[in-house]
C-alpha cells in the first residue's frame, strides 16, 4: 500500500511541475542564495581584497565594529532620510503628475512623453547634469536662486549635510518620479469612470472624489509601488556616489555607500560584507513588515 | 571559370598562411630558431591620458618593443580614478597584469604579497648608485620586514606654489608672500569677480585628493601626518592642526572655489580664474594645453611656509607576483628608467627623473633656459620628503586618509574646532592599529 502511494507520488506527472521550476530554482540559487551565504561567511572573517586566501575567522567582530563605529549614527540617519525622503517625494510627485495626465487636455500624449524622459536618462548622465545645474558659480539653478534672493554668493549645495542630502533627493526624484507616475496612472485608468460620474451627480467635490474614489482605488497599486521604491532607494548607489561619495563627513553615506566604500575603496571585504548583511536584514524586515501591514489586509478585503 | 577558381584558391591559401604565421606569434631569429613572442600586460593611467604623459610613455614603450622585438607590451589604459579599484580586483581574481604602476600605496601591495622582489631581477648596483633617495630609501621601506626593493621609480615630483604674474600685477602685489598668514591675505586680495585667489581640493568626500593639500601644508609647516619613527598616525600634531586651520580660513574667506574638483580648478588656473595653486611641475604643460596664454604668464614661488620642506612622491613600476614573464617584465621596467627614457621624461613632462645621474648640470641649464620657472623646482629637489611615508602599514594608509578627510570635512562644513576634530581623527585612526 505504502509502496503504491510512494510510486504514485513519484510518478512522472507529479514530478513534472518540479522539473519545470528546476531551471528557475537553479538560477535563483546560483544568483541569490550562494552569494548571500558567501557574504555571510565573509562577514565573519577579516578578508581583504588582496588577500582573499588568507582570511581569518573573526566571529562577530565586524558587526561589533560597525555598530560601535563613530560613523554608525550618521550612516543610519543618512539611510533613513534618503529612503523615507526619496520614497515620499517620488510617491507624492508621481501622484501629482499622474493626476494631471489622467485628465483630458490638448497635448496630453506629448506631455506624457516629455514627463517620462528622465526615467530613460542613465544615472551617470543625470548626475553630471545636476552637478552642473548646482555648481556654485555657473549652475543655472544657483543663478535663479540667486536672482530670487534665496541664496547668497557662490552657494555650495555639497558643503553641508542638509543641502547635500537635498541635492541628492532632488536628483533622485527627477530620476524616479516617472516610475511612480506611470504605475499610478495605470492604476487610475483602471478605476471605473462610472464611480466618478455618480459621485459628481451626488455633488462630490474634486477633493472628495480623490479622497473616496481615487485613493482607495489605488491601494493595491500603492502598496506594490511603495515596496518597489523602498527597495530601490535602499540599494541605490550611483546617484549618491557620483554626487558626494558619501560626504561631507559621511552625512550622505547610506548603508550601500558605506559598504562599497569599505569593501572596494578600503579593500576590507569582510567588513563591507558585514554591512551588506545588515542591509539585507533591514530589507527583509521591511518586506515582512510590508506584507503583514499591506498585502495581508488587502487579501482579507 | 577554372582560372577564376584557381585564383581564389591561391588567394585564400595566401591569406591562410599569413594569418597562421601572425596568429602563431612566433618569429625566427638569425639562426632560424623560433623565438617565443611574449606579451606583457601593462596597465597605466598615462596611456590614454593625453598630452605629455601619453607622449612620453608611448614613445618609451615603442622604443622598448623595437629593441626587444620578441616582447610585445599590451598597453592597458585605465583612468586614474578607476585604476586602483580595477587593479585590486584583477589581482584578487587571479587576473593580475605582468607589470603595473604604483604610487604612495606600494606598501599595501607588498604586504599582500602581490609583488615580486626585484633584488635578483634588476641591476641593484645601478639603482643604489644612480637613483634619488625616493627610490633608495622610500621604496625599500615598503617592505617593513626585510627592506627588499619591490619597485623601480620611473618619475618623481613635488609641489610648489605656481601663480599667474599678470594677476599679481593687476592687483598691485609685488612679492609672493613668505608666511602662511600673508598667503591667506594674498588669496583674499586676489579674489574678485570671477576669480579666486587660491584653490585646494575641498570636494566633500574626496579624501584621496584632499589629503594632498593637507600634506602640502602640514609638511611645509614642519610636520607630517605619520610619525615616521613608529609608523603611527600623527593627526593631532600641532602642524596638522595648523594646516587644517589655515585651509579653513581660506575656505571661509571665500578665496577658494567650492564643489570644484581638481581637474576643474587646474583648468581655472590655466584660464586665470584661479591666481595661485600649489601643484607640481607638470602643471605648466597642462596649463598650456588648455590655454596657450599661460606660456608666458606662469611662475613658481618659494613656499610661504616656515620650512623649505615639500612633499615628494615617486611613481614606480613593479612586477606582479603571478607574472609568468618576470625577466621580460624586469627588462621593461628598467628600460623605462634608463638614461635615455629618463631624459625624455623630464624634457617632455618636466617631471623629475628619479635617476639623478641624468640630471646633469648641462641638462639643468638647458631646461632652465627653456623654462625659467623650472629653476625653483630644481632648487627644491633635495628638500622633498616622502608624501606618504612607507613606515605606515600599507593596508591602513588609505583608511587613515579617509578618516583625516572625514574630520577635515567636519571642520570645513560643520565648523568643528580644528583641534577637537583632529583629536577625534587621531583617536579613530589609532584604533585601526
Amino acid at each position: 500500500m505504502n509502496q503504491q502511494i510512494l510510486r504514485r507520488g513519484l510518478s512522472r506527472e507529479s514530478l513534472l511541475p518540479y522539473a519545470y521550476i528546476l531551471p528557475a530554482l537553479l538560477v535563483i540559487a546560483g544568483l541569490l542564495f550562494i552569494p548571500i551565504v558567501r557574504a555571510v561567511l565573509m562577514s565573519l572573517t577579516d578578508v581583504r581584497l588582496l588577500s582573499i586566501g588568507r582570511a581569518r575567522f573573526v566571529g562577530l567582530a565586524n558587526y561589533v565594529e560597525f555598530f560601535t563605529s563613530p560613523s554608525f549614527t550618521r550612516v543610519m540617519v543618512a539611510t533613513l532620510v534618503y529612503v523615507i525622503g526619496g520614497v515620499s517625494l517620488t510617491y507624492v510627485f508621481g501622484m501629482f503628475t499622474a493626476l494631471i495626465l489622467n485628465r483630458d487636455f490638448l497635448g496630453r500624449g506629448l506631455a506624457r512623453t516629455i514627463l517620462i524622459v528622465p526615467w530613460a536618462v542613465p544615472q551617470v548622465v543625470l548626475v553630471i547634469i545636476w552637478q552642473w545645474m548646482l555648481n556654485p558659480r555657473y549652475g543655472v539653478l544657483n543663478y535663479f536662486l540667486n536672482v530670487a534672493g534665496l541664496v547668497e554668493g557662490d552657494f555650495s549645495w555639497f558643503s553641508s549635510a542638509p543641502t547635500a542630502m537635498t541635492a541628492i533627493l532632488l536628483a533622485t526624484l527627477w530620476k524616479q518620479y516617472p516610475l511612480g507616475m506611470l504605475i499610478l496612472l495605470a492604476g487610475m485608468q483602471s478605476i471605473p469612470r462610472e464611480l466618478y460620474e455618480v459621485a459628481e451627480v451626488d455633488g462630490a467635490s474634486a477633493l472628495q472624489r480623490f479622497r473616496y474614489i481615487t485613493l482607495p482605488g489605488l491601494r493595491y497599486i500603492t502598496s506594490v509601488l511603495l515596496l518597489l521604491l523602498t527597495i530601490w532607494h535602499f540599494g541605490n548607489f550611483t546617484i549618491i556616489w557620483l554626487m558626494t561619495q558619501g560626504g561631507p563627513a559621511d552625512a550622505t553615506a547610506t548603508l550601500t555607500i558605506f559598504s562599497y566604500l569599505h569593501a572596494f575603496k578600503l579593500s576590507r571585504i569582510g567588513y563591507g560584507a558585514a554591512i551588506g548583511v545588515v542591509i539585507l536584514c533591514i530589507a527583509l524586515f521591511i518586506t515582512v513588515l510590508y506584507f503583514r501591514l499591506f498585502v495581508r489586509s488587502l487579501q482579507q478585503e | 571559370m577554372l582560372r577564376v577558381l584557381r585564383m581564389v584558391l591561391v588567394f585564400s591559401l595566401g591569406v591562410l598562411v599569413a594569418t597562421l604565421s601572425f596568429a602563431a606569434g612566433a618569429q625566427e631569429d638569425d639562426d632560424g630558431m623560433e623565438e617565443e613572442q611574449i606579451v606583457l600586460r601593462y596597465p597605466h593611467w598615462f596611456f590614454g591620458h593625453g598630452g605629455n604623459f601619453e607622449e612620453w610613455i608611448n614613445g618609451a614603450v615603442d622604443a622598448f618593443e623595437a629593441e626587444y622585438p620578441n616582447i610585445q607590451v599590451e598597453r592597458e589604459h585605465v583612468p586614474y580614478d578607476q585604476y586602483w579599484e580595477q587593479l585590486d580586483i584583477a589581482i584578487a581574481s587571479g587576473n593580475a597584469p605582468d607589470v603595473a604602476a604604483f604610487g604612495g600605496n606600494l606598501a599595501k601591495y607588498v604586504a599582500a604579497g602581490a609583488l615580486t622582489p626585484l633584488n635578483d631581477l634588476i641591476d641593484m648596483e645601478d639603482v643604489e648608485r644612480n637613483f634619488s633617495a625616493l627610490q633608495t630609501e622610500l621604496i625599500p621601506a615598503a617592505d617593513s620586514e626585510e627592506g627588499r626593493t619591490f619597485a623601480l621609480a620611473f618619475d618623481s615630483g613635488f609641489y610648489l606654489p605656481l601663480y599667474r604674474p599678470s594677476l599679481f600685477e593687476e592687483e598691485g602685489i609685488r612679492e609672493f608672500p613668505t608666511t602662511p598668514d600673508a598667503f591667506v591675505d594674498m588669496a583674499r586680495e586676489l579674489t574678485a569677480g570671477d576669480r579666486y585667489g587660491y584653490a585646494f581640493m575641498n570636494n566633500p568626500g574626496n579624501y584621496n585628493e584632499q589629503r594632498i593639500d593637507l600634506i602640502i601644508w602640514t609638511v611645509g609647516l614642519g610636520g607630517h601626518y605619520v610619525d615616521r619613527s613608529t609608523g603611527e598616525p600623527a593627526l593631532d600634531s600641532p602642524e596638522v592642526i595648523q594646516a587644517v586651520t589655515y585651509l579653513k580660513e581660506l575656505h571661509d574667506a571665500g578665496a577658494v572655489p567650492r564643489d570644484t574638483d581638481k581637474g576643474t580648478y587646474r583648468k581655472m588656473f590655466a584660464t586665470k580664474n584661479v591666481a595661485v595653486i600649489i601643484d607640481g611641475m607638470w602643471m605648466h604643460g597642462l596649463a598650456i594645453g588648455w590655454d596657450e596664454t599661460a606660456a608666458g604668464d606662469f611662475e613658481t614661488a618659494d613656499t610661504p611656509f616656515p620650512t623649505r620642506r615639500v612633499p615628494g612622491f615617486a611613481e614606480v613600476n613593479a612586477i606582479l607576483a603571478d607574472s609568468e614573464h618576470k625577466e621580460e617584465a624586469a627588462l621593461l621596467i628598467q628600460y623605462l628608467a634608463n638614461e635615455e627614457q629618463q631624459r625624455r621624461l623630464v624634457e617632455i613632462t618636466q617631471l623629475i627623473p628619479p635617476r639623478t645621474s641624468v640630471f646633469t648640470d648641462e641638462l639643468k641649464a638647458d631646461l632652465i633656459e627653456r623654462w625659467p620657472w623650472y629653476e625653483r623646482f630644481i632648487a627644491y629637489a633635495d628638500d622633498a620628503v616622502p608624501m606618504d611615508p612607507n613606515e605606515m602599514p600599507g593596508e591602513l594608509k588609505v583608511e587613515v586618509h579617509r578618516i583625516w578627510g572625514k574630520y577635515f570635512d567636519r571642520v570645513l562644513f560643520e565648523d568643528m574646532d580644528p583641534a577637537e576634530a583632529m583629536r577625534l581623527a587621531q583617536e579613530e585612526a589609532t584604533n585601526l592599529y
